[in-house]
């Protein structure tokens, strides 16, 4: 590789071939080396963006085997619904305790009135 | 080089009914995006068990996030984060990755071209460069499939295998720069 070839390779691998300069396209073209490892690179993304059109079918058991696996009961709720059954959880836990805190008033006092 | 992403036909209506709880709307879902999802999980992990395990799983905590699923992103983008994600909790719950011959793939006759007129470029090619990504290691050839096939940004990368976007480089990098080394005696004498 001579000197010349050295940014050459850099500026392709930080930036691709937009990163070229004019300069830089004239000796690619009369470098053997360069014009060849320009030529890899078309190569090796050609082949990669080919994958992109192809699929491997997905093996037969793996969409009932989904549907068994969320079952109905993971059916998720939305988020309206998540929040009023949160909402009713809290009143719930809150006129609990109110009524634990009477109940306790209620006691207290009877036990008084039976001291007393 | 800017590529058009492959997009399955997904009716909206799908989504919206399996964001609400429809079971039915989700399986519709699946079996239209499946495919896609197990070729991702193909490419990643190289192996077709695994595959078809991080197909599973990836589906199954795309159903109970899909109250979360805002429609942001189309659904096959989104399903591809959560198998990109799957796919690597499996690795490091396996700590390893097992790298099958081509041979144990997905019987590449049985692949499907989804664009015609590409068809011979990619009947071509595919067999060679599927054959090189597998000698990769999983760290590197995850960044050249999703950069190179997925058409990923080097920021996307880094948050999904949780690695800096410095290091999304310098591994695309050194993918590509192996690619080229295994694949350029193929491209010297090309089967006939």
């Amino acid at each position: 590789m001579r000197p010349r070839c050295v940014p050459i390779r850099a500026t392709l691998d930080a930036r691709g071939e937009a990163g070229l300069t004019e300069s830089m396209l004239t000796h690619i073209a009369g470098c053997a080396a360069c014009d060849r490892d320009l030529a890899d690179r078309r190569a090796v993304t050609t082949a990669l963006a080919s994958l992109s059109t192809t699929q491997y079918p997905a093996p037969a058991e793996i969409l009932p085997r989904v549907l068994d696996g969320i079952g109905p009961w993971a059916v998720p709720e939305p988020e309206s619904r998540r929040h009023l059954v949160a909402v009713a959880a809290a009143a719930a836990v809150a006129t609990a305790a109110t009524a634990a805190a009477a109940g306790t008033a209620v006691l207290v006092r009877m036990h008084r009135s039976r001291a007393a | 080089m800017e590529r058009e992403r492959v997009e399955q036909p997904q009716p909206h209506d799908l989504v919206e009914r399996a964001r609400a709880g429809d079971r039915d709307a989700f399986g519709e879902l699946v079996r239209i995006h499946q495919h896609e999802v197990y070729t991702l999980a193909v490419r990643l992990v190289h192996d077709r068990d695994l595959a078809s395990d991080v197909t599973q799983d990836a589906f199954i905590r795309a159903w109970r996030a899909m109250p979360q699923f805002r429609g942001d992103s189309k659904f096959s983008t989104w399903m591809h984060r959560i198998t990109v994600n799957t796919a690597w909790t499996h690795r490091t719950r396996r700590n390893r990755v097992r790298l099958d011959p081509l041979e144990s793939l997905p019987a590449d006759p049985e692949a499907r071209t989804l664009a015609p007129e590409r068809a011979g470029e990619s009947a071509l090619a595919a067999p060679s460069i599927e054959s090189a990504l597998a000698d990769l290691s999983a760290s590197v050839r995850a960044v050249v499939v999703l950069k190179d096939i997925y058409d990923w940004t080097h920021a996307e990368i880094a948050e999904h295998l949780d690695i800096s976007v410095t290091a999304a480089k310098v591994r695309l990098h050194r993918g590509r720069k192996e690619l080229r080394q295994r694949l350029r005696p193929w491209r010297e004498d090309p089967p006939s």
